[in-house]
């Protein structure tokens, strides 16, 4: 059973059958939930720490709610605690700024995030990695991240998570149409960007 | 992952998501152990939530069912001494039973046909007499 598919036996589901029916959902989404984590956090840590946290979360807060329910609500989650990473990196960033190390160094805090994010450890170095990655991955998650934050959301849940726009829309907390026009922008812009994906 | 797509979309969608799932597909032992570990503290962590609100619903019915038979026997008899005006007979004369037992008084009243008409029919030589017998001096 995958609870996100929704129905009406979920309705009498009971408290035993609950723990099962969330650790099928959560089994269902896990890896691709890991993925546009890391994609916008550029840190295999970071993205699992997310997850772990969305995941708790659900649990905790909307564990008895309906199934149907879960995957909207585990986005909207994972998104927020996403976007707390990076505010945190931020404001990191600019606290090292300050440092006469820093300065010394010649590194630049204007923008915020990805200063200190240059320094952090690519995912793409290592050698399994590079075994995994193709180039054409690698090119296609540098374009998504050039993306503005809710354009790329948008992409990642209608394209990768198959959300339809109603759900991508609860997920991201706006109306249907704000999802439509994100998404047509995204996959406009990352279309011109990359002509050699049309093949 | 749903497979249904929408009718219109592009060669590019589709070898984006083909790349995406590729991508979540070719995870490292280590991030799905860790993703593994995740997901069984969050099924625990829902299980002793559910198993506490299994406890919690009949404790919740049981103390709201305690509560309105404690205002069922507590506070009507209370109710009723506070407006019983056969409590300021002064000769200490007994105080009629009909007046004496609140809630319950009320609804033997309702239930004895005659006993409302008694009170309803508003015969008030019948009642000027029985005040006279007991010396009743309450409100006219």
């Amino acid at each position: 059973m995958v609870p996100s598919q929704g129905g009406d036996g979920q309705v009498t589901e009971t408290t035993e059958t609950r723990p099962r029916a969330l650790q099928e959902f959560l089994r269902s989404i896990e890896k691709r939930a890991f993925r546009i984590a890391q994609i916008q956090l550029r840190h295999q840590d970071d993205a699992l720490d997310a997850v772990q946290d969305a995941m708790l979360q659900l649990a905790r807060r909307y564990g008895l709610r309906p199934g149907a329910e879960w995957r909207p609500l585990f986005y909207r989650i994972l998104e927020n605690r996403i976007r707390d990473t990076q505010r945190r990196r931020k404001v990191r960033a600019r606290v090292m700024a300050w440092l006469p190390s820093r300065t010394d160094a010649g590194g630049s805090a204007d923008d915020g995030e990805t200063a200190l994010v240059e320094h952090l450890p690519d995912r793409r170095a290592g050698p399994e990695d590079l075994v995994d990655l193709d180039q054409a991955m690698a090119t296609l998650e540098s374009e998504l991240r050039q993306l503005p934050r809710r354009q790329r959301q948008a992409f990642l849940l209608r394209n990768f998570e198959g959300m339809d726009v109603a759900e991508t829309a609860q997920a991201m907390g706006c109306s249907a149409g704000s999802v439509k026009t994100h998404y047509f922008r995204a996959v406009h812009t990352l279309r011109d960007r990359l002509r050699d994906f049309q093949t | 992952m749903s497979a249904d797509r929408e009718p219109g979309e592009t060669a590019f969608e589709r070898r984006s998501r083909e790349l995406l799932t590729r991508s979540a597909d070719g995870l490292s032992a280590q991030v799905r152990s860790r993703l593994n570990r995740s997901r069984q503290q969050a099924s625990a962590e829902l299980a002793r939530n559910a198993h506490a609100w299994r406890w919690r619903l009949p404790a919740g019915a049981f103390a709201a069912a305690a509560a309105a038979a404690v205002t069922l026997v507590w506070v009507s008899p209370r109710t009723s001494e506070r407006t019983d005006p056969a409590r300021t007979l002064a000769d200490g004369a007994r105080v009629p039973a009909v007046m004496t037992t609140g809630a319950a008084a009320d609804f033997d009243l309702l239930v004895d046909g005659e006993a409302l008409d008694l009170t309803t029919s508003g015969d008030p030589a019948f009642h000027e007499w029985a005040v006279a017998q007991r010396g009743f001096e309450g409100p006219s």
